[in-house]
């Protein structure tokens, strides 16, 4: 009696398992796991373009986000930013500029200002209907750079600080309508 | 005919009070959180977990090594919630505050009524809880989160669990946990894992009351939480709470349950899972419905 009690209340987690185990067998038996670089995953050379332009957007319609980004050189800004993601993406790339601790030195860039640029990233993904598998690997590769990004105090000779402001367009809406 | 229209009519005032609860919480949030909203919102979708049924930070039966609110290190967030269990026997209500500071600290009140049907008693509960982020983080770095935290329980209707031989109406569950949001963790989709050990004298969560013939000083149990996000507004997943044996009339089993949430926005979350309890107050195969809303700033 006791005994029966006991494995009926764990019955459930036997069925967890159960059901966890057929999820798996299902995730292998779909298509094959995506193992291309992940630039291929996003459309190559196009759909990283697509990408970055429909980012630019999000980020500068985002007033956490868009106040960082003033006077910074639009267009100087969307062709280092799609090297380096070509680059960390596993394209054929390769990004020369500065690393990315030192362009942002000195901007001070919170968690909130960081993840309103996360969000702005998972945004224009969703809007250009990147699978979520495909998205989560885009995060799992840029997540371990905040480190480099957040809280850079230190004043220096930021991408920024080489902008004499008014003189570059202005990251707005106008900037980006090509 | 009676019966059904009795037992409907429970459910039905228990969801009411419930609602009430949640409706006076999160107007009150509201009017507090209208100075301080204007700095909270930073934190990521989903990472400040719903709120589990002490009112810590976490899914439904275990708290997370989250803080509640969306509050990033320079912000103050907070949140409230209601949630309902619905079981064969028992219904269990539970509502609540909590204020999460600058990402490190949560304080947090649940006030819990457990309607036994049979005995046609409610058992009344107070929770205040403390958290602590000690270190790591949920998402970035190398480190997973950890954080510690208290539970202090006062029980408000103690004739029943001294009926079945609690020793007191009062008690404090100490625990410590680890959590992680895998990022792509299962085929490209976000995992999270969430294990706590606590230690406490509490004969089911502390609704019927603390410490027993059985057993009376501090026991340490497992529990865990495992979800995996299928968008980035859903998540599936499963919740296991190891419970003491303090009481010698009364068994007491582990707590499971597997739940759906959906995230809308981040100031918003609905929790739908399926709860088994076992045996609760000597009433047998406490299985049923369990649903939650929360809303945080």
């Amino acid at each position: 009696m006791r005994c029966g009690r006991d494995l009926r209340s764990v019955g459930l987690s036997r069925r967890v398992v159960c059901a966890l185990l057929v999820a798996f067998a299902a995730a292998c038996a779909s298509p094959q796991l995506d193992r291309r670089p992940l630039y291929e995953q996003l459309g190559g050379e196009a759909g990283l373009a697509a990408l970055v332009d429909r980012f630019l957007h999000e980020l500068a319609r985002d007033a956490d986000a868009a106040p960082q980004f003033r006077g910074v050189d639009v267009k100087r800004f969307r062709i280092q930013l799609t090297l380096h993601l070509c680059q960390t993406f596993d394209g054929p790339c390769r990004y020369e500029g500065a690393p990315l601790a030192e362009v942002h030195r000195g901007m001070q860039i919170s968690q909130r200002e960081f993840n309103a640029v996360v969000e702005d990233l998972v945004r224009a993904m969703e809007s250009l209907r990147i699978p979520t598998p495909v998205q989560n690997r885009v995060l799992a590769r840029l997540a371990p750079m905040r480190e480099q990004v957040v809280g850079q105090a230190h004043p220096g000779m930021g991408a920024r600080a080489a902008e004499a402001p008014g003189q570059a367009p202005r990251l707005d809406e106008q900037s980006f309508v090509r | 005919m009676a019966e059904s229209g009795t037992r409907s009519r429970a459910a039905a005032g228990i969801v009411l009070r419930a609602l009430l609860g949640f409706g006076a919480l999160v107007t009150a949030l509201a009017s507090f959180g209208a100075g301080g909203a204007a700095h909270a919102g930073g934190r990521l979708l989903a990472t400040d977990g719903a709120t589990q049924i002490e009112g810590s930070a976490g899914s439904g039966l275990v708290p997370w090594a989250v803080i509640a609110g969306t509050g990033t290190r320079d912000e103050i967030g907070g949140s409230g919630f209601a949630t309902g269990v619905f079981v064969d026997d028992l219904r269990l209500a539970s509502f609540g505050v909590a204020a999460g500071l600058y990402d490190r600290v949560e304080l947090s009140f649940a006030h819990q009524i457990l309607e036994v049907r049979p005995l046609g008693e409610d058992l009344r509960q107070n929770v205040f809880g403390l958290k602590v982020r000690a270190a790591g983080d949920l998402v970035y770095g190398r480190w997973p989160a950890l954080a510690f935290g208290v539970q202090v329980k006062h029980m408000l209707d103690f004739d029943v669990p001294r009926a079945v031989g609690a020793d007191d109406d009062w008690g404090i569950d100490v625990y410590g946990g680890v959590s992680r949001l895998f990022l792509g963790g299962l085929f490209g989709h976000n995992v999270l894992l969430n294990g706590v050990v606590r230690g406490t004298r509490s004969n089911e969560i502390g609704l019927l009351g603390f410490g027993g013939p059985g057993r009376d000083n501090y026991q340490f149990y497992f529990e865990g939480s495992a979800a995996v996000f299928l968008t980035r507004r859903i998540a599936l997943g499963y919740d296991f709470r190891q419970k003491s044996k303090n009481l010698r009339v009364a068994d007491e089993d582990p707590w499971q349950d597997v739940f759906l949430a959906f995230v809308p926005s981040r100031y918003f979350k609905i929790v739908a899972a399926y709860a088994r309890l076992g045996e609760v107050a000597g009433l047998g195969h406490q299985d049923g419905a369990y649903l939650s809303l929360q809303g945080s700033f």
